[in-house]
């Protein structure tokens, strides 16, 4: 299985450490108005399923994009 | 979970509602083409005893066919294994909880929200858990298609699976990850997963599945054909429909394999193009429903249909029966929603007049929220309208109170929509946010409506009679009130008792109407017949915030007819049913405040007082709001605050008086009681002769007159009032404070023993409820005769701060045992009435003298309470004694 690293933007900082455990094994970059998430996700499934806890904690995400590195170019969200 | 599943009707009904629920908890059967994967059931097997297992991929993958394989394989072992087959807005713990109850366990009725992501509730979370960590066997749970999406759903499955220790075992296949906190799972290694690029097709899978389909490639065009589609199992299925019966399938797949942009979209249109026009008729015209029974399909493709249908399940690899259910198919999910899409583009005209078409059937088979789903889908909001009211759907929406399928669809409804029918609806709407204001709007403009075509004038009138009179049931003057319920009774009618489905929906809420409108107006019996009715029908059983509103006015009803105990008890059966439902009832919390103040446990009443005051609900809610006024009054009289407590009466009555003149009465009383005991008798008359034009024969008027007029000497009168109060059967409260003025009377009279005597009696009746109040609140000639040892030593419960009397088996568990139970411990030994009176005292800062003159005692005395007083508390100091004595709640509010 090869992941893929992806990138996630979302509004604001990301609140508290608690919620930084909650989101598991990925990296947090605080930008000033924006936060950016990067982790690995092994395929769509579980990029959707993130994308899905970052909203129920209340994070409004404005972007996500496949980070380039890997064989293919971005624009893998073609499911659902 | 949907209505009619949980409560088949007779008919057809029965007959489809089974095949839905034979779908939805049957374990799919395998098609012809099944491809038998063992690396993958190797994985599945060895994870035979963690908790959480994920398949997840993308539609038409095969992880439905993969799993299904693997629990039909491991049927027979020692493990329980369940399958749900969700569809979209099926609630999560409705289903799970079905599922459980399907493979023996004994699970608890289900929670009361039918959102997909309705909680189950702490309570009910912590019984499941029990349930399942003490039995000897494994439970799984196929969660097929169930997209875990709420945070507080997905805490409460993380919490039940970690402490069920391995006995539970959830299996979710979806599209996407669940939010459960899936990295600690992997971490702690309890985690098995089977993801997208396993599901892909291995090259000898992929060419298994296309010989199963009739078509023999070489290995090498096998190769480049999956390296095409990506290993996506429903590729490889249109891949083979595209190439069966060709004479030369390699040369036929190397212009597939040609093929730039998606091969997929290419391979269906592929498919759909090469199938002979009738065949793609057909599909394209039973795609619409989600599956196909015998009738609907005729009434789609038209006569005959079968034979196409059984035709194209023989040759096409996208349908499939329903296990157990002959004659019954359903497409494949994808390839469903590929027709769908297709037939949209191709021709939305024909769409709409197919699920027209299907909705007419679901209609006339009874299964009336199946077909406004299809008519919602295609915006025929008239008819949606229009069929919610001829199917009475309308009490569905209100007792969903906004969290189930029913509702949604009418807050979908375009809010301009005219007509009577809409209106309606909107009211229910309304009802379901408790915005009665808007609902009287609504049901105005629906009355003046014109008859509309379709609409049946009978099933409008009841709409509207049962939805103004749960309206009016709290909106209205109680005597208005009343007269709605009664117009609502003669709208629905006899029979309506008798009935079942939507039908009953309507009468429960009629039920609940009156109880509330008769509690009102204080026919008690009455009111509680009619709330018991409402509290046992369906209904009740279904939706927990109704189930919690029928109890909370039934303990309020108890409770003022002195039944404390079952008062207690019913209220907490009301807050679990409202804690369920995410609901807050004020009712209950008043019915709970009210118990504890006769109890005397102020601490208690003190707390559900504040708990009813945060209630949204109270505002609106007439009986709560009032009798919460009495409770706050008995609080400020407790704490030895007579005048505020008669202020807060006044205004409380004043506040309830045009409205609820039986509820304000209450309150008058009250203040005449008050002050009957504080030696104001005169005062204490004037109020009465108030109260008693409405009331004459009220029992509780004539016991505060009696004390009246034997406070100004008058024994005879007295002594006739009190005769008067001993006819019927009056409550026990009244009964109580009956013999407690005859005690006083028998102390006047100079016969101590008599007077003993009766208020023995009077403490007999008052242990079986634990009544406490009247003998806290009793004047001097009462206390002395208290204070006397040997009736301390018979009647434990009156001076400890415990409940009464264990009752076994009574089941009184809950907020006001715990609540109580917890004010004892602190102090070594309990305060005497009269200490906590000399305490009250401290506290208003009153000295030694004072204190002296207000209770008719010698300063001695006092001083003698206040050493037992300090002693007690375990200080030196009054003020410390004070200060001890807020923290330990014996004061109230």
């Amino acid at each position: 299985m090869t992941d893929r690293k992806y990138e996630v933007r979302v509004t604001g900082p990301v609140p508290t450490q608690d919620l930084l455990d909650e989101l598991g094994d990925v990296e947090v970059t605080e930008h000033e108005v924006r936060t950016v998430i990067s982790g690995r996700f092994p395929d769509q499934a579980a990029l959707y399923g993130f994308l899905h806890r970052l909203r129920a904690f209340g994070l409004e995400v404005v972007e996500v994009r496949r980070v380039a590195g890997v064989e293919e170019p971005a624009g893998g969200e073609d499911e659902r | 979970m949907r209505a009619e599943r949980a409560h088949p009707a007779p008919g057809c009904e029965t007959s489809a509602e089974e095949l839905l629920s034979a779908a939805r908890f049957g374990i799919p059967e395998p098609t012809a083409s099944y491809v038998h994967r063992p690396r993958l059931l190797e994985s599945l097997a060895r994870w035979g005893s963690l908790p959480l297992v994920l398949v997840s991929g993308p539609a038409g993958s095969g992880k439905t066919s993969m799993v299904a394989d693997w629990v039909r394989r491991r049927r027979s072992r020692t493990a329980a294994t369940g399958w749900i087959a969700f569809e979209d807005g099926d609630a999560f713990w409705a289903n799970v909880l079905e599922c459980l109850r399907r493979l023996g366990l004994e699970v608890p009725a289900g929670p009361g929200g039918a959102a997909p992501d309705a909680v189950l509730g702490r309570e009910q979370l912590l019984a499941l858990v029990t349930l399942i960590a003490d039995q000897p066997r494994r439970w799984t749970v196929v969660l097929d298609g169930y997209e875990l999406t709420s945070i507080e759903v997905a805490r409460e499955v993380d919490y039940l699976l970690r402490h069920t220790f391995g006995h539970l075992c959830l299996v979710f296949v979806s599209r996407v990850d669940p939010v459960l906190p899936l990295y600690r799972y992997r971490l702690e290694e309890s985690l098995g997963e089977v993801r997208a690029a396993d599901l892909e097709f291995t090259d000898p899978e992929a060419a298994d599945l296309l010989s199963h389909l009739g078509v023999s490639l070489g290995d090498e065009a096998v190769h480049e054909l999956n390296e095409r589609v990506r290993g996506w199992a429903a590729g490889l299925r249109f891949a083979a429909r595209a190439l069966a019966g060709r004479e030369n399938p390699e040369s036929a797949l190397a212009a597939v394999v040609a093929q730039a942009g998606d091969i997929n979209e290419y391979l269906v249109g592929e498919v759909l193009e090469a199938q002979p026009p009738e065949v793609r008729r057909f599909l394209l015209d039973t795609c619409v429903p989600d599956l196909l029974y015998p009738g609907l399909l005729e009434k789609l493709a038209g006569p005959g249909a079968v034979h196409n249908l059984e035709a194209v399940a023989r040759s096409n690899a996208f349908i499939e029966p329903v296990p157990d259910q002959p004659g019954c198919y359903r497409y494949y999910p994808f390839f469903r929603e590929l027709l769908r899409a297709q037939l949209a583009y191709e021709s939305p005209e024909k769409m709409a007049d197919l699920h027209r078409r299907a909705a007419g059937w679901f209609e006339r088979e009874g299964l009336t929220e199946r077909s406004i789903g299809h008519l919602a889908t295609i915006g025929a909001w008239d008819a949606v309208a229009t069929q919610m009211v001829n199917g009475q759907m309308v009490g569905r929406v209100v007792l969903e109170a906004g969290r189930g399928p029913i509702g949604t669809l009418a807050r979908q409804m375009p809010p301009d929509l005219e007509g009577a029918a809409a209106a309606v609806v909107r009211a229910a709407g309304a009802l379901s946010r408790n915005d009665r204001a808007e609902c009287a709007d609504e049901l105005r403009a629906a009355r003046r409506a014109p008859a509309a075509h379709g609409l049946h004038e009978a099933q409008r009138r009841r709409s509207i009679a049962v939805l103004d009179a749960v309206r009016g049931s709290l909106a209205e003057g109680a005597e208005d009130a009343t007269a709605l319920c009664e117009e609502a009774g003669r709208a629905l009618g006899v029979s309506a008792r008798s009935r079942s489905g939507p039908e009953e929906d309507l009468y429960a809420l009629a039920q609940l109407s009156e109880g509330i409108a008769t509690l009102r107006s204080g026919d008690l019996t009455r009111a509680r017949k009619a709330l018991t009715t409402a509290a046992g029908l369906e209904p009740a059983g279904r939706f927990a915030s109704f189930r919690a509103d029928c109890l909370g006015y039934l303990a309020v009803v108890d409770a003022l007819g002195g039944y404390l105990s079952r008062a207690g008890r019913t209220a907490v059966e009301s807050l679990t049913a409202a804690s369920e439902a995410g609901h807050r009832s004020a009712a209950a919390h008043v019915a709970l405040a009210f118990v504890a103040l006769e109890h005397y446990e102020l601490n208690t009443a003190r707390e559900h007082v504040s708990s009813a005051v945060s209630c949204s609900s109270l505002s609106t809610d007439p009986i709560a709001s009032t009798l919460l006024g009495g409770v706050a009054a008995g609080l400020d009289r407790a704490n030895g605050h007579l005048q505020q407590a008669i202020d807060r009466l006044e205004a409380a009555a004043t506040a309830a008086g045009p409205a609820d003149p039986w509820l304000a009465d209450r309150l008058s009383l009250e203040v005449a009681r008050l002050n009957a005991a504080s030696g104001k008798a005169e005062l204490a008359l004037d109020e009465l002769a108030a109260v008693q034009e409405r009331q004459s024969q009220s029992p509780e008027a004539s016991v505060v007159a009696a004390a009246a007029h034997a406070e100004l000497g008058r024994q005879a009168i007295a002594d006739d009032l009190l005769a008067l109060t001993r006819e019927g059967r009056p409550a026990l409260p009244v009964q109580v404070s009956s013999l407690l003025v005859e005690v006083v009377q028998e102390v006047r009279r100079s016969a101590p023993v008599r007077a003993r005597a009766v208020l023995e009696r009077s403490l007999g009746l008052a242990a079986s409820e634990g009544l406490r109040r009247p003998f806290f609140e009793a004047g001097p000639a009462v206390q002395r005769l208290l204070s006397d040892p040997r009736l301390v030593l018979e009647h434990p419960w009156l001076s400890h701060h415990k409940p009464p009397p264990p009752r076994p088996g009574s089941g009184y568990r809950g907020k006001v045992m715990r609540a109580a139970a917890e004010e004892g411990p602190d102090l070594v030994e309990t305060l005497t009435p009269k200490e906590l009176e000399v305490l009250g005292h401290l506290e208003e800062l009153l000295t030694t003298e004072e204190i002296a003159v207000k209770m008719f005692v010698s300063v001695n005395t006092v001083r003698t309470h206040v050493r037992s007083i300090l002693r007690k508390l375990g200080v030196t100091r009054r003020n410390a004694a004070v200060r001890k004595a807020r923290e330990l709640g014996l004061f109230a509010a």
